[in-house]
């Protein structure tokens, strides 16, 4: 099955240790049996609350972070025993946008020179780089001029725009992209949205972008996946999980949508407060405490991730019963 | 730069040029470095857009947030660390006395900016400033902390000055809201009003390209052109660049602020 996907993952496990105040050591576990696949020219929305593993996974698939069990393979490859010039290939193509734009970037390097690296590295004569560096600086809506500048002087919104030329300058096959948009205002954010699609039509660039915009996820992406606590939860083909969501933690989340009021349940009656630690996972269905429909079987069975109807898949219990 | 300025952190070689910034009847401006770094520290409060950047990276989460407590609250150490452990529940840090071990970097994105507006919220401020509180989190935890500064704001008489490009926050949240564009307030009105009835050409254009209203995987409405502050400061209206419905009469002088109706201001003469 893997070897059709461009890019796919089999049951990921990533712990992370953290500090104690005695001298036991703990794990974090921040990503729990996860796979997935992103086909050519498919763009994947990835969704779901803060610290659910987000980052964890997009860092993984782009081959920066190494998981502690599980595989990730690359057109049925295992990313981990790619020859040397299929690693590098795999390092060109696929390029990862990071959600804090200013640890990602080199302080000390001159923002066109930044943006320039990837295309340095591809062998690209000087006149073509300068030429392609206007060329995607006014892509992202960056003024030329700013091409001498250091990182320090641009705003939030800018660095992610430098991140987002510099990823683009690299003509990846696989863009991975952690909150690409969130610190862009309005316009800008339409702007790099449209380029996406573009580069989408135009050069079938495959996507897997991490946001916790489902509005955004809702107009770009093919599917959307939602996590929890280091789980899939759902995922779906994105026209059908925005009208017809299987999960009751996926309902609590379109119905927070700031503005977006289209379920009859009011927000609160959604979600119960108790908060999730990945620290101190529940027993059962990981969302038990939170929900609003759980049962004596989600306090002791785990949910399988079950698929309700084509490529749509969730994990829980009353699915069925909740959402037909 | 807003907030910046009203702060007085305005990074050199920005400076404010001209202008008063009044908060409880004293001009910030005119205070002296030490008055205004006591008022800065304990009645208004702030929150940035980056937490990495201003999160100490080599400073556990217990040292940061209790250094406050104990130099503007003369908490005890033991208090202070208390207190931090319920401040950083308040805004939705699961295993709370745990993560006050933790380095910002073992936290993730989401989880540094609700550690900012713990912080924030330490002292009790009455106005916080809030440059994009909540756009690292997700929308049930971002309902979560507005929802928490809702009722800061409520109980404790806190104001809040909330910078967003998140018009669903600001639909939500915000009693009045001002459209900012080059430096300059452009249309300012309750928040019903601007989001429903837009009048400058600069707001509608904004809320069209909303994805809200767009047919999925179609391309959204853009403004032509892109910001660029010499244009928009050279004389004349600071929006005639981009403006889809411009005529010559736009670029004579700058645009002054008017009211069109009670406590609606535009800044375009074809308002009326
Ligand atoms: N280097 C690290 N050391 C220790 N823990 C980490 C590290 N990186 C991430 N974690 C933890 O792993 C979990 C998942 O983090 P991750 O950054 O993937 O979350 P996320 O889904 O991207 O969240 P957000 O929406 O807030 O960005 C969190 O509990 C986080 O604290
Ligand atoms: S399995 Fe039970 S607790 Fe989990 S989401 Fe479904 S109903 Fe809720
Ligand atoms: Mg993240």
């Amino acid at each position: 099955m893997s070897n059709t996907h461009l890019l796919s993952a089999v049951d990921l496990h990533k712990k992370f240790k953290v500090s104690s105040q005695r001298h036991s050591t703990r794990f974090l576990t921040a990503l729990d049996q996860v796979s997935l696949h992103l086909s050519a020219g498919e763009t994947l929305g990835i969704a779901g609350e803060s610290g659910c593993g987000k980052s964890t996974l997009a860092k993984i698939m782009a081959g920066l972070l190494t998981q502690n069990g599980g595989n990730v393979f690359y057109k049925g490859t295992l990313l981990s025993q790619l020859e040397q010039k299929d690693r590098i290939n795999f390092r060109r193509k696929t390029q990862m946008i990071f959600q804090d734009p200013f640890s990602s970037l080199n302080p000390r390097m001159r923002v066109g020179d930044s943006i320039k690296e990837p295309l340095k590295i591809a062998g690209v004569s000087v006149p073509l780089q300068r030429v392609e560096l206007e060329r995607i600086m006014a892509a992202v809506g960056l003024p030329g001029d700013t091409a001498n500048r250091f990182p320090d002087e641009f705003s939030g919104g800018q660095r992610q725009r430098i991140g987002i030329a510099r990823a683009l300058a690299a003509s990846p096959e696989i863009l991975i992209a952690d909150e690409p948009v969130s610190s862009l205002d309005i316009s800008i954010q339409a702007q790099i949205i449209n380029i996406l699609l573009q580069m989408k039509i135009d050069f079938k660039l495959s996507m897997m972008i991490v946001s916790h915009n489902l509005l955004i996820l809702r107009h770009i992406c093919d599917r959307v996946i939602i996590m929890y606590l280091g789980i899939i939860v759902e995922c779906g083909p994105a026209s059908e999980l925005f009208q017809r969501c299987r999960h009751p933690y996926t309902e609590a989340l379109i119905a927070a949508i700031p503005g977006f009021h289209s379920l009859s349940a009011s927000k609160d009656e959604l979600l119960r407060d108790d908060l999730p630690s990945a620290l101190s996972i529940p027993p059962g269905c990981r969302f038990h405490p939170r929900c609003r429909h759980a049962v004596d079987i989600c306090r002791h069975e785990v949910p399988k991730l079950v698929e309700h109807a084509t490529g749509h898949t969730a994990a829980c219990h009353l699915s069925d019963s909740l959402y037909g | 730069m807003t907030a910046l300025s009203i702060m007085r952190l305005v990074p050199p070689p920005g400076f404010i040029s001209s202008g008063e910034i009044v908060f409880e009847g004293q001009d910030l401006l005119l205070l002296s470095q030490k008055a205004l770094q006591n008022i800065r520290g304990r009645m208004i409060s702030m929150v940035f857009q980056e937490p990495m950047t201003s999160l100490n990276p080599v400073l556990r989460i217990a040292d940061q947030l209790c250094e406050p407590l104990i130099l503007h609250m003369n908490m005890s150490r033991r208090d202070a660390l208390e207190q931090g452990i319920e401040l950083l529940t308040n805004v939705g840090i699961p295993s709370a006395g745990d993560r006050m071990r933790d380095y910002p970097h073992q936290l993730s994105g989401g989880m540094r900016q609700r550690v900012m507006i713990a912080m924030s919220l330490a002292c009790h401020p009455s106005l916080l400033i809030a440059d994009e509180p909540t756009t690292a989190l997700d929308v049930t935890i971002q309902a979560q902390i507005l929802e928490l500064l809702d009722a800061r704001i409520k109980s404790s008489g806190l104001s809040m000055l909330l910078i967003t490009h998140d018009l669903g926050i600001v639909a939500e949240r915000a009693g009045h809201t001002a459209v900012m564009y080059a430096g300059q307030i452009v249309e300012s009105a309750p928040t019903g009003t601007l989001l429903t009835a837009p009048r400058h050409p600069y707001t509608q254009a904004l809320l069209a390209s909303l994805p809200q209203y767009a047919e999925p995987g179609k391309p959204l409405p853009t403004m032509a052109g892109q910001l660029n502050i010499r244009a928009a400061s050279a004389g004349g209206c600071c929006f005639a660049e981009r403006c889809p419905i411009k005529t010559s009469g736009c670029c004579d002088e700058p645009q002054q602020l008017r009211e069109i109706a009670p406590s609606h201001l535009v800044r375009c003469w074809k308002c009326s």
